[in-house]
């Protein structure tokens, strides 16, 4: 159970991704979402059966979330998150409180649910 | 010069003294736990401060000896040995000599000396096996030279700014950043933020390359290198370490810098960008977002770390609200006197205020005496300290003694934070240590015994304090055989305390044993069994104005129980008068007041009985008693007094009524004098003495009997 697939229904793509997620799998995975961005407006990002993560992965969806943007489409996670992925997301310091500059739709992967406040 | 080198000497002693009551504690708790690096390390860093503070302080064979301990120690911190009961055996060995060491500091012990060389040999013996398994083990000596080496971390916390910009293709060589980061958080309060700002679109981006890099904000006492080897495989220019608070440096400040400082410092803002931002008042980061001057991240990393400054201060200031300074303990005493001398005075002030009917006086003198009640509350609080050091001490002893006698025993403690007033917790230690001794030898069977009766192998001891009113209860309670009322009994009337015929309650029986030279201890252990337990327990409990109660079930076990009072020194009484004199009666044992009139008196027939409510008080004139002359009122005063299970009236003239009473003592003269325990000053001057109420109430009885037996 290793493998990443993409289901498409209308304007609606889930991705969904099992086992690890590390840089062994970067292109496989950087090519899968380039294929959900090209087919849909709405990607779903389904990292329920993710076992590993690595900062890798991260950059990937950092990079898918601004090419979205940029093409009016979106990216999200799914619901589900393992352990694996929030505590990476916290060890590596992605973690925030806003968005970046490209993220004009306030749409960030990383900002934290219930912090959207600053300065 | 002499005298500051003493002072410091007496204070590395007594700090000495703590660390090591703490390093048997961690000891017993590795004993039981002999995997637990905390506690490895908790035993290392004790050893380590008192071998350097010592040879601080010219306590040149502490800190020798604590070496040798020390070195063992830092084997088994790095894993190249584990802890053994005879480990643990040695070390308490060690401690205890450390502690006599200690205690005759200025002198040369040959005993000690001697026992310091062979734990020494035998540590050196469990090392050299450890050592045989593992030959990579370096040798002990520079093992120990190790730790002592200049480049020593830093001991108080720094925090620093880093900044890690991995190479492109740290993928390629095998490196995950996460993996160093997690290693950084490792070293102590950190907080970390990613830097995506290259991260490009989809297109353009190579899945196997980094582009991302981290501010991190970290905290700690490990110092740079150790920072710099966690970073070891990347090169130089991927890391910028500033050090931005070293301890405590920025407490003056009234907060840690401004936002703009932060990002004007890291090189990501011009000065003039953010004065120009500034100068339009809105909030800066959003601004700075807003005008694409700077990418969010790099505002997340300075917001992160002026919350990490505050919240690094906050935790420095609640160290230092919730530290404590140490105060010699004479100086309580002196500020405990005065405040005595003061509730003294505020009483004669009361009474001086409400005799002259001047209503603002009277008002003034009700603030005093508000303010001295929290005063005097305060003050004794001072004094106040739990009773958990004195639990800790009695598990070694219950360890030692326990091994010794081939018993397995369990100490469980209760209510350990229950304060006591400092003197009588000194004074408690002895007695506590004979009880526990008692239990130990006496009551606690062997583990064989106790199977045969179909009790559990491990005995049980359970310590436990709580709080009763102005009394604390302390309570040594054992599962073992019980006292055995008949041995008991028997024993007593072989040595003529008690007739053979006489017929005591079971409470009576069980108090015959705080008889001086009562055992009934077959045979004498060096434990305990010569009979000069007992009677010293009743001797300093009853100096401590508190009382012993013994309940046992044969078999089934013994439950000490020691009444003692919160403080010596203020206790709440009732004041009495006797003709001209005061007298102070505990009010803690005071039940009621009622009348005694010619007419009751009459009825009995002159025996000194009263009939409360259809009860038989017996009572005691304390006119006769103290032998005061003068004019007898025709409506006296009975206060009945709790004593034991016994209610006892003590007849006065009158009763004024509740009075703060500041304990003093009447001094070698009369120490003599049996039913007073101290004395008082009055509002007016005058003393009152503080009656012993059951001391007077055993005289009586003693009396009474004699005047039978003529």
């Amino acid at each position: 159970m290793k493998d990443f697939s993409l289901e498409q229904s209308g304007n609606v793509a889930v991705l969904a991704v099992s086992g690890p997620v590390t840089v062994e799998r970067a292109c496989e995975l950087k090519e899968i979402l380039m294929k959900a961005l090209q087919g849909a407006d709405q990607v779903v990002f389904d990292l329920e059966g993710m076992t590993e993560v690595d900062l890798s992965c991260l950059q990937i969806l950092c990079s898918a979330h601004r090419t979205a943007t940029r093409l009016n489409k979106s990216i999200t996670l799914g619901n589900v998150r393992p352990e694996v992925f929030t505590s990476a997301l916290e060890c590596s310091g992605f973690e925030r409180h806003t968005g970046c500059v490209l993220d004009t739709t306030k749409s960030c992967l990383w900002v934290k649910e219930k912090e959207k406040n600053v300065v | 010069m002499a005298g500051l080198i003493e002072s410091n000497r007496n204070a590395f002693k007594e700090e000495a003294y703590e660390l090591l009551s703490e390093l048997e504690a961690s000891l017993l708790e590795l004993e039981e736990k002999p995997d637990d690096r905390e506690l490895i390390g908790r035993v290392f860093r004790a050893m380590h401060t008192i071998k350097g503070s010592g040879a601080m302080f010219g306590f040149d064979r502490i800190s020798r000896f604590t070496h040798e301990v020390e070195t063992v120690y830092d084997l088994v911190r790095n894993e190249k040995m584990s802890v053994t009961r005879e480990l643990v055996n040695l070390t308490l060995a060690a401690r205890d000599i450390i502690r006599s060491l200690l205690d005759a500091a200025d002198e040369d012990d040959a005993t000690d000396i001697k026992r310091a060389d062979e734990v020494v040999a035998a540590l050196r013996r469990l090392v050299g096996c450890e050592e045989g398994s593992q030959p990579t083990c370096v040798k002990t000596e520079t093992q120990a030279k190790c730790t002592d080496t200049p480049g020593n971390p830093p001991s108080s916390p720094v925090t620093y700014r880093i900044r890690f910009r991995p190479p492109f293709d740290i993928f390629h060589r095998g490196i995950d950043p996460l993996f160093l980061l997690d290693e950084l958080k490792g070293l102590g309060k950190c907080r970390i933020v990613a830097q995506t700002g290259s991260v490009p679109s989809i297109n353009e981006f190579d899945p196997e390359g980094c582009y991302t890099y981290w501010d991190a904000i970290l905290t700690t006492d490990r110092g740079i290198n150790a920072i710099k080897d966690i970073f070891i495989f990347v090169e130089d220019g991927a890391l910028d370490i500033v050090v931005i608070d070293k301890e405590g440096e920025l407490d003056d400040e009234n907060s840690y810098k401004k936002l703009g400082e932060i990002l004007v410092e890291q090189g990501d803002i011009s000065f003039d960008e953010l004065r120009k931002t500034l100068s339009e008042q809105k909030k800066l980061g959003e601004l700075l977002i807003e005008k694409g001057l700077i990418a969010s991240d790099k505002i997340e990393a300075a917001l992160l770390e002026q919350q990490h400054m505050r919240e690094q201060k906050e935790l420095r200031q609640k160290a230092e609200a919730a530290s404590s300074i140490r105060v010699a303990s004479e100086k309580l005493d002196g500020l405990v006197d005065l405040v005595g001398e003061l509730v003294t005075v505020q009483a004669r002030l009361s009474q001086y205020a409400s005799l002259r009917k001047d209503s603002e006086l009277l008002l003034i003198s009700e603030v005093v005496e508000r303010l001295t009640a929290d005063l005097r509350d305060r003050t004794m609080n001072i004094r106040m300290l739990p009773i958990g050091t004195t639990f800790s001490k009695f598990k070694r002893l219950v360890r030692d003694l326990s091994q010794e006698l081939g018993k397995q025993i369990e100490l469980t403690t209760d209510g350990a934070e229950t304060e006591l007033d400092k003197t009588v917790i000194e004074k408690l230690n002895d007695p506590m240590v004979h009880l526990i001794r008692n239990s130990i030898d006496h009551g606690i069977e062997t583990p064989e015994e106790r199977s045969e009766k179909g009790k559990p192998p491990v005995g049980r001891i359970h310590l436990s304090a709580s709080h009763s009113g102005a009394s604390v209860l302390i309570q040594i309670q054992d599962d073992g055989a019980g006292l055995d009322r008949e041995a008991i009994r028997a024993k007593a009337v072989e040595k003529g305390l008690i007739g053979p015929e006489s017929e005591l309650s079971e409470k009576e029986i069980f108090a015959l044993i705080l008889a001086p030279g009562f055992s009934t201890a077959q045979k004498v252990t060096n434990v305990s069994g010569r009979g000069v337990g007992m009677d010293v327990v009743k001797r300093s409990i009853d100096a401590l104005r508190g009382q012993i109660e013994i309940s046992s079930k044969n078999g089934e076990g013994t439950t000490v129980t020691l009444i003692l009072p919160l403080t010596l020194a203020i206790i709440e009484g009732l004041l009495v008068r006797i003709g001209k004199d005061h007298f102070v009666l505990p009010l803690s044992v005071v039940k009621e007041c009622v009348e005694l009139t010619e007419e009751d008196a009459a009825e009995a027939h002159g025996r000194h009985i009263a009939n409360v409510r259809g009860r038989i008080i017996p009572y005691i004139k304390l006119r006769e008693r103290f032998g005061i002359n003068g004019y007898v009122p025709d409506i006296e005063q009975i206060v009945i007094v709790e004593i034991g299970d016994d209610n006892i009236g003590f007849v006065v003239d009158a009763v004024i009524g509740e009075h703060q009473t500041v304990i003093k003592s009447l001094g070698a003269f009369y120490k003599h004098v049996e039913g007073v325990s101290g004395a008082t000053i009055l509002g007016d001057g005058t003393v009152a003495l503080i009656l012993d109420v059951s001391k007077i109430a055993m005289l009586a009885e003693e009396e009474e009997k004699t005047c039978f037996r003529i």
